[in-house]
């Protein structure tokens, strides 16, 4: 009976090759251990969102949900809305994309009570790096320049980082390595993402009209008296230097009032830097002084955020930053 | 369809490529035949008409060598030389020209064919290597087409070089491929110090510095300072970075290519920085245009025109536009007065600053060089000769600065990243060689890798942005 030869491979290895094998074996170790200890830090909640969002839980929740909707387009013209709780429930974004034929996709990233430090963190670090919309519109007004208390966290961590090593302070990639980089960005709770989603339809806040009655029978000027502090002067003109830089084209937009123009000496100069063709100012507009397009003196109803998007629409139309029809 | 360097897609290719590439290693015809198709595919697939013009210019090329070294005629073999010249020249002189036209206005509008710039001047090199060889001896055995059609089109170093030499690239062609677990760690270790110079340092520096050449005159001059100095970190880490990632991909297929940098930041004088920046396209110039001219053999004036000219063209090379023609004439004027002054050192022997001692005159060097090297960058990175100006103005203007709190960033950026870099060099001087990692000790070694790495998955834009060479 024949015996079978077993033979046994031997792969003969110099030092220089078992060294690189090891160094490469640690290399595996080290990247593995770290991407461990970070699913473990993660499921543990131990993990901290990178930013604290604070009172701004609307921030992450819409822009996932706007990177999301843009990822699914991506041959459509993305419109971006940026602003506070004013463009949150006065510009529709279903509207635009109708007028438009739907060859643009909208999203309103209007949040609330935010000035203008969140707004230059937003389209700084969020909007201009990380969604990459094709236009943008910026609804601001002289409000965004007082000052709030809570702001002071949500923007003190995203410049002390951008001031440490220079770069966009978006959400670090710490989560893990495979994890797909739009789910970096996540809302607290389960139960604030489901809350949220049922409040807005494309980031769009709808208000019905609740029976407000204007205290004003006529256009009445109102002299707004605050004092602007420096720091919130700088971060508007950084926004504007962030959104001329980026090349994205933009309309700057103040909504209107219900029959109150308001008025700021030194914000109103601020906002000479951004009074160009791109600028539509809305602020007294008689056109929209109907009450029953407002919920309350400073926000639009559905219906007049209808009148006010078509507004926006035209004025994009009128300059061509559309595809015509 | 878009394909960077620096990107997944770029990867997942060419490990597809090295699979089939690898697997064909019995037949070295076969393996050559691959590569070449696959370098020829890669092109087509960023743009079919590129794929063309390269593979029409190898071909017109390959006929070029081949005749010149046929050619018994001594006559006949210089007169295919200069067409063999003037061709490429004028190719690559239209390209650029098309080039510029998009920016000036003019409806001539032609996209930049991928690596141009590179493979005409490894063509003309060919050429002229080819005859000078003919006018000592006999014929000398040709390459294989394909042989030659890789040193061409090899996919690669399309984007950014090295420019190769044929004796070097063409004679590792057609030996037969052997892989050793150091070569391909060596490979995959500059791979990673690649991909993190240009996506962790050039990136995040590049994103510091956007916004200052849009608008300069915002800026305070000392900001305006640190910008350029971050300009000048920005493209060593983005072009050294790229380099890095082709010279590691190209060691996976078996190629070892020339090294393009050696720690230029660390020079002390200019001639050294050029000695030791673009080293393929320095040796290059230095071979087939400074020599030629005349060199240093014909009268110190003529040295320094010799210089001059070649600068010009160097700065020509890299675009038709009058900011990289005066980038490109400053250090032409540089280096003439480097070797006047030198001339002068070496005559007198009086120079003050012999007087200081050897650290602080080398640190006193150091900061020169490296100043003039920054100073000479504001031209290649703006957008025009007004911005340039511009830059010089507010730096000059000694306006005060806008953002305490904004300078401070960019100085912490400056040291951050500049230290790095500087340790890198110091550590590539110490050891003598671009993959100096693999000096170290294995614990070592390993460290710095997944050091590289997770940095590198932390850090990275998420914004595909070409690397600055890529555009050339």
């Amino acid at each position: 009976m024949k015996r079978r030869k077993i033979t046994k491979i031997k792969i003969k290895l110099n030092k220089k090759s078992k060294d690189i094998i090891k160094s490469f074996f640690l290399l595996l170790l080290v990247v593995s251990g770290f991407e461990i200890t970070l699913l473990i830090l993660e499921k543990g909640e131990i993990l901290p969102e990178p930013y604290d969002y604070g009172a701004y839980q609307d921030i992450p929740f819409k822009f996932n949900e706007a990177q999301s909707l843009f990822s699914q387009n991506p041959d459509k013209i993305k419109i971006a809305i940026l602003g506070d709780s004013r463009p949150r429930c006065g510009i529709d974004p279903h509207y635009i994309d109708e007028y438009f034929d739907n060859k643009t996709i909208t999203y309103n990233l209007g949040i609330r009570g935010i000035n203008f430090k969140v707004h230059y963190f937003m389209l700084e670090y969020l909007v201009l790096n990380r969604l990459h919309p094709d236009i943008i519109l910026w609804d601001i007004q002289q409000f965004d320049f007082i000052y709030s208390e809570r702001d002071e966290d949500i923007m003190s961590l995203p410049i002390v980082g951008y001031h440490i090593i220079g770069y966009t302070p978006r959400i670090y990639r710490y989560r893990s390595l495979f994890t797909p980089s739009f789910l970096n960005l996540t809302a607290d709770a389960n139960a604030i993402k489901t809350r949220l989603s049922k409040e807005y339809e494309r980031g769009y806040f709808q208000w019905e009209y609740t029976n407000y009655t204007s205290p004003y029978s006529s256009m009445t000027v109102v002299q707004v008296d605050i004092n602007i502090d420096a720091s919130y002067k700088e971060a508007f003109f950084k926004s504007v230097n962030a959104l001329e830089n980026s090349g994205t084209p933009y309309l700057v937009l103040q909504g209107p009032y219900d029959c109150i123009r308001y008025e700021n000496d030194e914000a109103l100069s601020q906002f000479g830097l951004v009074q160009n063709q791109y600028w539509i100012d809305m602020n007294g507009n008689e056109d929209l002084m109907d009450e029953t397009f407002y919920y309350n003196p400073l926000h639009l109803c559905h219906e007049g955020a209808e009148k006010y998007t078509q507004f926006i629409c035209e004025a994009l139309d009128d300059r061509n930053m559309v595809p015509k029809k | 369809m878009k394909l960077y360097l620096f990107d997944w897609l770029f990867l997942l290719y060419s490990g597809v490529a090295l699979g089939i590439y690898w697997s064909l290693n019995r037949h070295t015809r076969a393996q050559n035949a691959f590569l070449f198709s696959a370098s020829l595919v890669f092109i087509g697939l960023i743009n079919i008409y590129w794929m063309l013009l390269v593979l029409s210019s190898s071909i017109f090329n390959y006929y070029m060598v081949y005749s010149i070294n046929n050619a018994e005629e001594a006559k006949l073999r210089k007169n295919l030389l200069l067409l063999s010249i003037s061709t490429n020249a004028i190719m690559l002189g239209l390209f650029k020209f098309l080039d510029f036209s998009c920016t000036g206005g003019i409806s001539l509008c032609f996209l930049l064919p991928i690596g141009i710039s590179y493979y005409t001047f490894q063509a003309i090199s060919c050429s002229v290597d080819i005859y000078k060889t003919r006018e000592r001896e006999t014929k000398r055995k040709i390459p294989h087409f394909i042989d030659f059609a890789i040193f061409m089109v090899f996919y690669p170093k399309i984007y950014a070089g090295p420019i190769e030499r044929g004796a070097h690239f063409i004679t590792q062609i057609s030996k037969k491929k052997k892989m050793s677990i150091s070569k391909a760690g060596s490979a995959i270790q500059l791979i990673i110090l690649g991909y993190f110079l240009k996506k962790v340092i050039a990136d995040i520096v590049g994103y510091t510095i956007k916004g200052f050449y849009n608008a300069p005159q915002d800026y305070s001059s000392f900001d305006a300072y640190l910008m350029i100095c971050l300009y000048s970190v920005q493209i060593y880490a983005d072009f050294s970075g790229l380099i890095d990632v082709v010279r590691g991909v190209s060691m996976l297929f078996g190629f070892d290519l020339v090294e393009n940098f050696q720690h230029p930041y660390l020079s002390t004088n200019i001639q050294d920085f050029w000695r030791k920046w673009h080293m393929s396209l320095s040796s290059w110039v230095r071979d087939y245009l400074y020599i030629p001219l005349g060199g240093n053999r014909k009268g110190v004036k003529r040295t320094y025109l010799n210089l001059i000219i070649v600068m010009f063209i160097v700065g020509l090379w890299h675009g038709i536009s009058i900011n990289f023609i005066i980038w490109g004439l400053l250090h032409g004027f540089y280096m003439a007065i480097f070797r006047e002054l030198n001339k002068r050192k070496k005559n007198h022997d009086e120079v003050q600053v012999k007087k200081l001692p050897h650290f602080l005159r080398k640190a006193l060097f150091w900061f020169l060089t490296f100043n003039m090297v920054t100073f000479a960058w504001i031209f290649f990175r703006s957008s025009s000769l007004n911005v340039s100006f511009s830059v010089f103005q507010t730096i000059f203007s000694f306006k005060s600065m806008k953002y305490v709190s904004d300078s401070l960033s960019y100085l912490y950026v400056l040291i951050f990243f500049g230290s790095i870099i500087t340790i890198f060099d110091i550590a590539q001087m110490k050891q003598k060689r671009p993959d100096f990692i693999s000096r170290a000790h294995w614990i070592v070694r390993g460290l710095i890798l997944a050091f590289l790495v997770i940095a590198t998955v932390l850090f990275q834009f998420e914004i595909n942005e070409p690397a600055i060479y890529e555009g050339f």
